[in-house]
């Protein structure tokens, strides 16, 4: 291994700033022997460049200064004895006594917080990362601020140990869900509206996902992600995990005023390639021949050399454009010792690449804190954001998966449009282009408001007393408007030999006359009150830190959308112009939720050396029956700093840091949208006649279940954090193990008599026990003056099963295949639906094959067909003499992959830096996806690796025949497995720094230009044919973001 | 100083005590009403209850044939040639195979009934809640006893359906929930389920008493003297051969149960009497509704004009050639039978088999006027559209019906409404049709039912006058003496249960009645080796120069055709034959098990406890203990 010298090289190389020569501060005093009251002097940074705006204070007085542009100072003081204090935001505060000095020049030195240091949101208050005893990450926002992405939860890809990333699709505005150590919720629960979401708290507040979501990263300073028993402090809604977000404030100062903005543009990371008109007709023509089908199927040779010639390109490449997308955003911030501001606003747009997809947002955020009096503060935050997302493809879907197939699918030869007629193609009647000419749209507009306020009072009677009230307010209001005129499409005269080409004859015009509007509105209202106390003081070697707080929240949601079909003034878009009589109500809904809490958190240390903390939350929740309405969650933690001990610091001198902690408690989740636990009678339109008057009807929706609760998660975590080698080589571990119980449950409706005349209640049933280890390393260093690497790998294992859940044993027999769909008591990384499928054997490339075949086994057939030359064939598991749906077994030990690692590599030279985020996932299986091998027809094309497949002419083909039953029936198998390994660099980012000395002149602090590549490339794709974040080759692509953009401040 | 800290530790105490009386203030903070739908208040709101019982009355009550297929078994006997797509019809003539275990799913494969015909279950179900809920509801009693008295009827109705199809069945009569024990029941005996029924129509009886509906927006309600007609025809079932079989060692007749059927279906015909009585003309059973049909006691209505509450029985019984369907490949429905034609008597009441002037060349020469009533043939006279002279032609060719000649020779006259439009005949989009009411029980019934009962009391003059009546208003004559309407060929009990039996065929032809009254009486046996036979009106040679002289516009303006006088026989046989032959050619075949249909399979995979019935897959259960 080459790098591995390199590697110790780095590690034990002393080249930290602590013993650089001349950044010592005493030693680079310049010292005067004049005895004046005035000093004066230039701050500079460890390059030598001026530091702006550093405070200069006389201490134990209020007599101080801030630095010029220049970082020239002065400063009159009455005493040549005083001592100055330098201090400025991420560099280490200096003191230095005047001792009759009047220059005083200093260099300060950047700050780096060693991991111990980080502060982290535990929610109702932040931790030193050191009292920290459960599984806290923390992100700082400036690791992410610049990629192109539209939300900070499409950034968090990889960058976490242990928080999941799914993204729906490429589609600008497509949802992107996070998940905590693969929090897990059963298939009844989601149908009631539970989420494997986290809970997203801002400053404090709960808010929901779409708060989430429109936050800029750029208004944001760290995010931290609570992941086992330390989220018991939020009790009923963390079993899912937590993540707090600390927004950025404005410090006392000059005002700093900054912009960053990016243009990028967005093409597909990997576009779908389809066989082109001729290969495609080669394609079908292969198999019917050697099918002997009449001539009347096959494309003629005249046809075949016509298509040959025709270069025309697929709808989608005809539709599909790059796109251009954009972020800007302004803030500014300051204040004084009383009032500080920080105010901000940004925009983000994001174009579709075809179709009339735009998504774009902008918002505002305003937040001041003031003292009042001595000991009381205030902290108010404003904010507001507004999102639009159109499209013209008909549905607003995550995938767009229905538009997008008939783009891919639709054969070469067939146009969009002739002579400006758009083509009625296969009854599809709609045409892309007529879609689109026919003026359709939806358009989903969003608007939120939050105000955030708290006041918190430290009073001087009582050192270490703090009280704090806070309230939150956030409201979310959205409308929505899907308009669907009538439109026109043509049919075409076929022709060819085969009819499967079109002449430009027109034969008849296709109306599709359903037109309608769809309007909807959402109204979404929640506030929070909490208020608490708090006591945090050090007797000796005892430290105690505790609060005890009583958090209040509610909840309003509600719905209403209406519907008007058959539009009598065509080409007006509003409700007037549609027939009155069809108006429906579409959905109407209204969801309130409430809940009182009472909280109190523990922690005591004793010499910085033992850590215990203990949380308890109890919760009151109106999802519930009132007597299943409270619970308590407690959660204990210990925590021992290995390295403070005296026999280690005496032993171990390469290791800075060596901590161990546990944590064991329990979280819940209360979050459903629906009242399990009362009857509903749903009124429905439809009811009974009596003579001719219609009337009513009421049907019973639910079955209630009065004693359903919270689900349950019982979390055992053990951790470990070490820092080395000067700081330079930060650790942590964790292993969990986490029981959830009670988890929602619908007793199969089969599970009860059919004559008990109910559909199954929603019960606290499931269990499931996961386990799983995460680890991060991190490297940071200078090497020397110009060259620095920081870089972090995380990686885990994990796994889980399901220790008891309902299911129906008598009605096995009755369930079609598999009939293994219950994931009960079994490993999921092998008994997962992925790894079911045919246990290929080979193909039949010559005839002789096919006929040994048939002479050894001859009553096989595949589906029901006697097999042919250049089809695959199978194991016959069930032994029963023929491949039937029945013969899909477990493939392989398991799909999954071995090891997945997320590598986060920054190198920086002088101004210059560049850092990226690579993923890498090694072993399990990858599946050519479902849709890319669905059957070749005379209306549907397929991916360009079809070219290869098994003909006359290419015996060797590496695909079987388009015809192959077992491809016409959709069956997975072993032939379309391949290795699941994968690398890839997700982003990369290159920034330059411009020096201060040359801003200076410009007046500006700060300037920075950056390049960014997200979805960048992949190394190793086990599937050429599409990206591997895609599902399938129907859905709209991942998209590659290149963008370039500017960082000012002033 | 100290002062001023005080008084911030007051604030600070200020602050805390009122956010917590905020809480206690709001001591119903935790309260939150589901808004998206009705809970438990359901029970004292008189709206919301009667919003249940709309919801069951649609659920429970009977429908027009073919409106739902999950119901179409109902409608298999030998009046009807089923339409090619109703497989489950066939197999219980034995003309497609045979019923299997899982074939006849009343009681529903489904856990919800969100479609009519889910799960029976679940229509008992919302009587059951609305029984128990209306016990402690806090609606004024009358209200209370209006609303509960409907449950009870309904309940009745539908247990009283699964019971005469599959014999005994699991009863169930609380509110069940996931805990509750009665779920875990395995199946009642029909004593039980019968028993059960009497218990919920004598409650219907009882709290229905006084009750009446208006007429506008009420019509289809269950009333006091509709729950005794129910109730007299449950008590007739289960004194019936089905659950009262004559010649069983096992399982005694008991002569008893007709004492107690008597007793009910004369409580019946007597309340009913004061509110109900025969309609004159025959014809218009169906097409008459409300004060004007004052035969209808149970009754379903339907409507053209309100949107998804009518049928297409209008389209399914026409020609071709006035809107209608017969489209052999799967469309016919609603064929009679030349089996159900032969069933009518001469017009005074002599079966065709003893009758001296019957003949089949002119078959509906001197019939019970119902024949005319109810069934088109060649050559009769059905106004449709609104053309009152117009003739039904259907002999071989016809150019008026196409492809779509009727596949027995006969059209039903029933269920047509003479004067709609070709236009509107169909039902589509929510819309059109005509309407018709569904009448699940009339005065008829309530009649014959009596009629029954006394005959096997030995009651035969009061059976007699029954039947008697129901022939005067058919328009049969009273004939020679000693004819007596037909009533003079039946001395004896037996020979007065077969007359009762063909009069039940004719009277209520294409009712659905025929299917059930084969089995409660087990005379399926009796259809063994018969063929569904149709009637073929061949054309005299030459046949194209007859066809085109009868479709040939005379100088009065009507084809030659309309000018055949039907009553002559020279007329007639002029330009047509007239022969029998099987409609479908496969022979009935029709086994006892039939008597109960298994349990269905889903319903069995349920629950470990239910027993099949004996007679299918090994079951033990049996239905006439």
């Amino acid at each position: 291994m080459a790098c591995a010298p390199l590697l110790a090289a780095l590690l034990l190389s002393e080249t930290t700033y602590a013993t650089l020569p001349g950044t010592k501060v005493i030693s680079n005093v310049t010292t005067k022997s004049t005895a004046r009251a005035t000093i004066t002097g230039t701050v500079k940074d460890e390059k030598g460049e001026p530091l702006p705006g550093v405070s200069v204070k006389v201490k134990g007085t209020t007599i101080g200064t801030t630095t010029d542009v220049n970082g020239n100072y002065k400063l009159n003081i009455a005493d040549e004895k005083a001592t100055l204090v330098f201090s400025f935001l991420g560099y280490e505060t200096r003191e230095v006594v005047a001792n009759g000095q009047a220059i005083i020049n200093i260099q300060m030195k950047e700050s780096t917080a060693t991991l111990k240091e980080v502060v982290v949101n535990v929610g109702y208050g932040t931790k030193k990362k050191d009292d920290v005893m459960g599984s806290v990450a923390v992100l700082d926002a400036k690791e992410i601020e610049d990629l192109p992405v539209p939300n900070i939860a499409a950034a968090l890809r990889n960058r976490i140990a242990g928080v999941g990333v799914d993204a729906a699709s490429g589609k600008p505005g497509s949802s992107i869900n996070i998940n905590i150590r693969n929090a897990p919720i059963s298939e009844q629960s989601k149908a009631w509206g539970a989420t494997t979401d986290p809970l997203f708290i801002i400053d404090g507040i709960i808010v929901s996902k779409s708060e989430f979501e429109s936050i800029d990263p750029s208004m944001v300073e760290n995010v931290s992600f609570l992941k086992d028993a330390s989220a018991a402090i939020y009790g009923a809604a963390g079993a899912k995990g937590v993540v707090l977000i600390t927004t950025k404030k404005g410090r006392p100062g000059k005002p700093k005023i900054s912009y960053t903005g990016y243009l990028g543009y967005t093409d597909a990371a990997s576009s779908p390639k389809m066989l082109s008109a001729y290969d495609h007709a080669k394609l079908l023509n292969d198999g019917y021949r050697i099918a002997n089908e009449s001539a009347s199927n096959l494309f003629s040779n005249a046809e075949l050399e016509q298509l040959k010639s025709n270069a025309s390109k697929g709808w989608f490449d005809q539709l599909w454009k790059v796109a251009q997308t954009q972020r800007h955003n302004f803030n500014v911030s300051g204040g004084t010792e009383a009032i500080t501001f920080f105010a901000g606003g940004n925009y983000y747009s994001e174009g579709g690449n075809y179709g009339g997809i735009d998504y774009d947002k902008y918002s505002f955020r305003l937040g001041t804190n003031a003292k009042i009096i001595e000991g009381l503060t205030s902290t108010v935050t404003l904010s507001t954001d507004f999102s639009n997302r159109e499209t013209q493809t008909y549905s607003n879907s995550d995938n767009d998966q229905n538009f997008f197939q008939q783009l891919v699918t639709t054969p070469y030869w067939i146009p969009m449009a002739i002579d400006g007629k758009p083509v009625n193609f296969s009854n599809r009647n709609n045409n892309p282009l007529a879609v689109m000419q026919s003026d359709n749209y939806i358009r989903n507009k969003n608007q939120g408001l939050t105000v955030n306020a708290s006041l918190e009072y430290k009073p001087k009677f009582l050192k270490g007393l703090s009280a704090r009230t806070q309230f939150g307010l956030t409201n979310r209001a959205g409308n929505g408007r899907q308009y669907v005129p009538a439109m026109t499409l043509y049919n075409f005269a076929p022709t060819g030999q085969n009819n499967s080409l079109i002449s430009n004859q027109v034969t008849s015009e296709y109306n599709n006359s359903n037109s309608s509007l769809l309007l909807s509105t959402s109204r979404t209202t929640s506030t929070q009150f909490i208020a608490g106390l708090g006591y945090q003081r050090s007797f000796g070697n005892h430290s105690l830190d505790w609060i005890a707080a009583t958090d209040i929240s509610q909840n309003t949601t509600e719905d209403l959308a209406v519907k008007w079909s058959n539009q009598l003034m065509k080409g007006v878009d509003e409700f007037w112009a549609f027939d009155p009589s069809t108006f429906v109500r579409h959905n109407d809904e209204v969801i309130e939720s409430a809940k009182i809490s009472y909280l109190s958190r523990l922690n005591y240390n004793y010499n910085k050396r033992y850590f215990m903390e203990a949380i308890a939350r109890l919760d009151y929740s109106s999802n519930f029956a009132p007597e299943n309405r409270a619970a308590v969650f407690p959660s204990v933690g210990l925590g021992w700093n290995v390295s403070e001990e005296n026999f280690f610091r005496d032993n171990v001198s390469f290791v800075n840091y060596f901590k161990l902690r546990a944590n064991l408690g329990l979280v819940g989740d209360d979050r459903t949208t629906a009242r399990l636990w009362q009857a509903r009678y749903d009124v429905i339109s439809d009811g009974y006649l009596y003579n001719e008057s219609p009337t009513t009807g009421i049907r019973n929706q639910i079955e209630p279940n009065r004693d359903i609760t919270w689900e349950k998660a019982l979390n055992l975590n053990v951790g470990m954090d070490a820092s080395l080698f000067h700081n330079k080589l930060n650790v942590t571990v964790d292993v969990y193990r986490r029981k959830n119980y009670d988890m929602f449950d619908k007793g199969n409706n089969e599970n009860f008599p059919m004559y008990a005349g109910f559909v199954a209640p929603v019960v606290n049933y499931q269990e499931k026990t996961s386990w799983g280890s995460e680890f991060s390393i991190g490297y940071q260093s200078k090497i020397n003056k110009n060259w620095g690497i920081n870089s972090s790998v995380n990686f885990g294992f994990s796994n889980g099963i399901i220790d008891r859940m309902f299911y129906n044993e008598n009605q096995l027999w009755d369930n079609a295949f598999p009939d293994l769909k219950y994931q009960f008591g079994t490993n999921p990384r092998k008994y997962t639906s992925e790894n079911y499928g045919l246990k290929a054997l080979g193909m039949f490339r010559t005839q002789a094959e096919v006929d040994s075949w048939l002479q050894k086994y001859p009553t096989y057939t595949v589906n029901g067909v006697v097999p042919q030359v250049g089809w695959l064939y199978y194991e016959d598991a069930t032994g029963d003499g023929r491949i039937t749906e029945k013969d899909q077994v477990l493939m392989y030990n398991t799909v999954s992959p071995a090891v997945g690692f997320g590598f986060n590599l920054g190198v920086t030279y002088k101004s210059l830096s560049l850092s990226s985020n690579i993923v890498a996932r090694f072993g399990g299986k990858e599946f050519y996806d479902s849709k890319s091998r669905e059957e070749a027809t005379n209306t549907v094309n397929v991916p360009t690796y079809w070219n290869d497949h098994w003909s006359l002419d290419n015996p060797n083909g590496r695909f079987p025949r388009f015809d192959d039953p077992s491809i016409k029936a959709g069956w997975n198998s072993t032939f379309w497995a391949v290795d699941g390994t994968m690398i890839r660099i997700n982003n990369m980012t290159l920034s330059y720094k411009v020096p201060k000395k040359l801003l200076s002149k410009f007046g500006l602090s700060d300037v920075r230009a950056v390049a960014t590549g997200n979805n960048l490339w992949t190394i190793k794709n086990p599937l050429p044919f599409k990206d591997p974040y895609s599902s399938t080759i129907y859905d709209y692509p991942t998209l590659r973001t290149i963008s370039f953009g500017l960082n000012v401040g002033i | 100083m100290k002062f001023r800290y005080r008084n911030t530790a007051k604030t600070l105490a200020g602050i805390l005590l009122l956010s917590a009386s905020v809480i206690a203030c709001k001591k119903d903070f935790l309260e939150i009403e589901d808004r998206n739908g009705m809970d438990s208040r359901i029970w004292d709101n008189e709206a919301a209850v009667q919003f249940l019982l709309n919801e069951t009355y649609d659920l429970i009550m009977p429908e027009f044939p073919y409106n739902n297929s999950a119901n179409n078994i109902l409608y298999a006997s030998d009046e009807d040639r089923y339409s090619a797509n109703e497989s489950i019809m066939r197999k219980f003539i034995g003309t497609n195979g045979v019923l299997v275990s899982n074939d006849v799913k009343y009681i529903g494969q489904k856990y919800q009934y969100t479609t009519k015909g889910d799960n029976r279950y679940f229509d008992i179900a919302n009587c059951n809640r609305a029984i128990e809920g209306l016990k402690t509801s806090s609606l004024a009693e009358d209200v209370k006893k209006e609303l509960k008295g409907q449950f009870y009827a309904l309940r009745g109705l539908a247990y009283f359906e699964l019971t005469r199809l599959y014999g005994g069945v699991p009863l169930v009569l609380t509110p069940q929930t996931a805990e509750s024990t009665d779920i875990d029941r395995p199946r009642a005996s029909a004593r039980e389920c019968f028993q059960s029924i009497v218990r919920d129509l004598d409650s219907a009886m009882v709290l229905l008493t006084g009750v009446s509906y208006n007429d506008a927006n009420e019509r289809g309600k269950i009333t006091r003297e509709a729950a005794a007609a129910i109730k007299g025809r449950a008590l007739l079932y289960w004194a019936s051969p089905q659950f009262n079989p004559l010649n069983d060692s096992e399982h005694p007749y008991v002569p008893a149960r007709w004492d107690t059927a008597y007793t009910a279906c004369k409580e019946a015909y007597d309340l009913c009497k004061a509110k109900y009585s025969l309609i004159s003309d025959y014809s218009k059973l169906f097409q008459l509704e409300g004060a004007s049909n004052t035969e209808a006691i149970l009754v379903r209505s339907y409507s053209s004009k309100a949107a998804k509450y009518g049928h297409d029985a209008e389209y399914r019984v026409r020609p071709l050639s006035e809107g209608g369907t017969q489209n052999t490949s799967g469309g016919n429905y609603f064929a009679p039978t030349w089996n159900l034609v032969k069933a009518y008597t001469m017009k005074d009441g002599t079966p065709i088999t003893q009758s001296t002037s019957y003949s089949q060349a002119y078959f509906w020469m001197n019939r019970d006027p119902r024949l005319d009533a109810t069934i088109a043939y060649n050559g009769s006279p059905w106004k449709l559209s609104g053309k009152a002279s117009r003739r039904q032609w259907a002999y071989a060719t016809v150019t008026d019906e196409g492809t779509q000649l009727t596949s027995t020779g006969f059209y039903l006259k029933k269920y047509s409404s003479p004067d709609l439009l070709a236009s509107a005949v169909r039902y589509q989009n929510d819309f059109g049709g005509n309407g018709m009411d569904w009448v699940d029980l009339r005065f008829a019934e309530v009649m014959i039912n009596y009629a029954e009962c006394a005959n096997e009391v030995d009651k035969i003059a009061e059976a007699k006058d029954m039947i008697k009546q129901i022939r005067q208003r058919a328009g049969i004559i009273e004939g020679a003496t000693g004819n007596d309407y037909g009533l003079g060929w039946a001395d004896t009990k037996t020979e007065m249960r077969d007359l009762i039996m063909n009069e039940r065929m004719v009277e209520f032809a294409m009712e659905g009645k025929r299917f059930y009254d084969l089995r409660r009486t087990r005379r399926l046996h009796e259809l063994n080796g018969l063929t569904l036979d149709k009637v073929n009106y061949a054309l005299k040679a030459p046949i194209t120069a007859t066809k085109a002289f009868l479709e040939t516009v005379n100088a009065m303006g009507v084809m030659n055709r309309d000018t055949i006088n039907m009553n002559n026989k020279d007329s007639y046989s002029k330009y047509f034959a007239v022969s029998v032959t099987a409609a479908v050619t496969s022979p009935i075949v029709t086994y006892d098990v039939y008597y109960f249909f298994a349990l269905p399979s889903t319903f069995m995979n349920s629950s470990p406890l239910l027993e099949q019935t004996i007679g299918w897959d090994n079951g033990t259960f049996d239905p006439l203990d």
